[in-house]
């Protein structure tokens, strides 16, 4: 007797814990953007990490409560799988203990829209519409639910080129601007290793296959969400790589300190990658300044594209955000504001997505670290040209399967071939996404 | 009269709450509506959670979709076989060493026993993110001290944590540093149980050492070797902490452990249902093998 009543006693309280999370509301408010500044009144809460944080609390917020005095705001440094776990979390319990602005990365966002339709606030229905043209198409279109609604405020982006040692192709001769294709970029490559000794360029993950991909228009997925890993693209890609590692061009550099400490040791003499780059090298390489340069990414074949981007993020608003009117005109204002939108690019090195930013002179301004080259300005001119491809919700694991394919492929010999068709077959059991092919 | 007489009585002893009999339940219970709350309705969740999974957002019941979805999952048996690899290399070595170790402290020939019993102790209860950052110093290719050294005496680099090999090894280096020393003191503690009177009659009949080692330590152990084996045999199948502060599973997910799997299927990837399929999945595993661990030593 005293057993079944322990356990009815546990069912039901097994049964309350779990109705505990079932709660939900729905509530409509009315959402309407004051047009005097002041008259937007409440308390917020801002979850972002890193440089993003630093920016929101040291750059922006002084100047938001300059326009809007009454809206009290507190930004949370939290570290980014904190923030990513604690959303989720949040989500999963119908949306408590939310903020009312959160930091989320653009291939990041379909990973929790698609789990949580309703997760985030639709910006446009707020007015976000009227800023759209004001910033780059990839980016908006990597923000945009199925619908065409813009959910998340658009912040900074990571256009792609090719950091380079200035001092070492004036050393072996080669002039970057010749430099069209990968073609050229690997006879190129033959003549710096010939002379150096050492390798032309390192990479650590699936970055640099995820650029290539985005360069040519194409990505892990189609635009309806089927895994696209052998299309022609990914092919012309990973021959490109293949070509690369059989001319003893490409090392394999571990992580992301293995990746820094390469460039800062000269053991490669080229870095295909974002404009983020640089805050890095600014900070860890101060020797080699005025010893770097960059290039446009090489096209495929002449007259291909040459723009590609890695990462990037954006302002959200939770859909249970209890202050919504005070969280947009937070978010906007981080997102819009040119001064800063340039404070965020001198201070914190994020590149901003914000195209009217790009007339400011800092970006014709000649940078001594790079060589006297107008640096952000020739990244800038790439920006129109990237093409928009889907983060679908699976990007994390294809991140892992590729990363892991890549290392085989680098350090097992694996041939690059064979790295699609594994990274399939791996996809399509991992995440029962369907092949567009 | 009688009957009006008892019964103010038994109505009063009704009213006790507080009697010796429920006094012990009074007493455990905070603790056990913690350990329901924390420990049982998890495990319970879990269960049913990995009979479901994640459709728009929703945890829907999928029947038996996680279990034969792992069953053909490569990477699932390759973290399982790196599990293997480092339960079958890993844990002989260690329990080795931890015997070796403990008959020497036990022994009266060494001094400054505090010391040594506190220094093979200390790994085990130093933060082990603290201790990752030194060893993948003490590990790097280009930088590392212990390359420095082989360098120095004329062998070559070893890629200690980029290589597949390598990183299964120093792997297997760290995890047995870190707990060989907590089965030593274990096993201390077992040595110190045995009778003297066994050795002083070896002794007298003429045993060698090396005899009273073979023929009286470990067969006196072998309650506590068993338990050793088997905690350790737990804490392989349970080993995350390591991989994933050394080599983040890699290269090529040379160093990913069932655990580490399921943290990644969990909470980057946040499919829970899979997570908690693959969680049962180690706690048949752990099941199984203590049953065979336990079969083994009671019928020898």
């Amino acid at each position: 007797m005293r057993k079944k009543y322990a356990f009815i006693l546990f069912f039901l309280f097994t049964m309350v814990l779990g109705a505990c999370s079932n709660s939900s509301s729905t509530s409509t408010e009315d959402l309407t953007i004051p047009d005097n500044p002041e008259d937007v009144k409440g308390d917020i809460t801002v979850w972002a990490w890193a440089l993003e944080a630093n920016y929101l609390e040291k750059d922006v917020l002084p100047a938001f409560n300059k326009k809007y005095p009454n809206v009290n705001v507190k930004v949370e440094h939290i570290g980014v799988d904190q923030v990513y776990q604690k959303v989720s979390a949040g989500l999963s319990a119908g949306g408590s203990g939310l903020p009312d602005v959160v930091q989320v990365e653009n291939n990041r966002i379909h990973s929790f829209t698609e789990d949580f339709p309703d997760a985030f606030t639709n910006l446009s229905s707020l007015g976000f519409d009227k800023h759209e043209s004001e910033f780059s198409k990839s980016k908006i279109d990597g923000l945009q639910d199925k619908d065409g609604n813009i959910i998340a405020a658009p912040r900074d982006l990571g256009p792609v080129g090719v950091i380079y040692r200035t001092d070492i192709f004036e050393e072996v001769g080669i002039d970057p601007a010749s430099i069209e294709t990968w073609d050229d970029y690997i006879e190129a490559g033959k003549k710096v290793v010939a002379h150096t000794g050492k390798a032309f360029l390192g990479t650590d993950s699936d970055g640099l296959l995820r650029i290539m991909l985005q360069q040519q228009g194409s990505y892990y997925f189609t635009e309806d969400d089927k895994l696209d890993l052998t299309s022609d693209a990914a092919k012309k890609a990973v021959d490109v790589l293949q070509k690369m590692k059989d001319a003893g061009l490409i090392i394999y550099t571990n992580n992301w300190d293995g990746q820094v400490a390469a460039m800062k040791n000269g053991e490669v003499a080229t870095q295909p990658g974002a404009v983020w780059w640089s805050g890095t090298m600014i900070e860890q390489m101060p020797e080699l300044s005025g010893k770097w340069g960059m290039f446009q990414l090489p096209a495929f074949e002449e007259g291909g594209g040459r723009a590609s981007n890695d990462g990037g993020s954006a302002l959200a608003i939770p859909s249970k955000s209890d202050n919504k009117v005070a969280a947009y005109v937070f978010a906007e204002f981080a997102s819009t504001d040119v001064d800063s939108q340039i404070k965020a690019l001198t201070n914190r090195g994020l590149f901003p997505a914000l195209l009217a930013a790009y007339e400011e002179p800092i970006f014709s301004e000649e940078q001594e670290y790079f060589n006297n080259q107008t640096f952000f300005k020739d990244f800038a001119d790439t920006v129109i040209d990237i093409p928009s491809v889907n983060h679908s919700s699976a990007e994390l694991e294809l991140r892992s399967i590729m990363t892991s394919q890549m290392e085989a492929f680098l350090l097992e010999d694996k041939p690059a071939a064979q790295i699609l068709e594994d990274g399939k077959k791996q996809a399509e059991q991992q995440t029962g996404l369907a092949s567009s092919n | 009269m009688l009957e009006t007489g008892t019964n103010p009585i038994t109505i009063k002893k009704k009213k006790q709450f507080i009697t010796p009999k429920t006094v012990p339940y009074i007493f455990v219970g905070p603790a056990l509506l913690l350990f329901i709350a924390f420990t049982v309705y998890p495990i319970i969740a879990s269960f049913l959670l990995s009979f479901q999974t994640k459709v728009a957002g929703v945890y829907t019941f999928s029947g038996f979709a996680n279990y034969t979805r792992l069953f053909s999952d490569p990477l699932f048996y390759k973290a399982l076989g790196n599990t293997f690899i480092i339960l079958l290399v890993q844990v002989p070595i260690m329990l080795f060493l931890a015997v070796i170790l403990a008959s020497v402290l036990n022994s009266g020939l060494l001094r400054m026993k505090g010391f040594y019993r506190v220094a093979f102790f200390t790994p085990a209860i130093t933060s082990l993110v603290a201790a990752s950052i030194i060893f993948v110093l003490l590990l790097n290719t280009d930088y590392g001290l212990i390359n420095y050294l082989l360098t120095s005496i004329g062998l070559e680099k070893v890629r200690w944590l980029t290589d597949p090999f390598w990183a299964k090894v120093s792997l297997i280096l760290v995890t047995t540093w870190r707990w060989t020393g907590y089965n030593m003191v274990i096993l201390l503690a077992g040595l110190q149980n045995i009778p003297h009177s066994l050795y002083e009659a070896a002794s007298i009949d003429g045993a060698s050492t090396i005899k009273k080692f073979f023929y009286i330590t470990i067969p006196q152990l072998k309650p506590v070797l068993l338990f050793t084996f088997v905690m350790s045999t737990i804490g392989s199948f349970q080993l995350f902490d390591e991989p994933y502060n050394l080599t983040n599973g890699g290269p090529n997910n040379a160093t990913i452990t069932i655990t580490y799997y399921l943290y990644n299927q969990g909470f980057s990837f946040f499919n829970f249902g899979y997570a908690s399929a693959i969680a049962y999945v180690i706690v048949l595993f752990i099941a199984v093998l203590s049953w065979i661990q336990f079969k083994v030593v009671r019928n020898d």
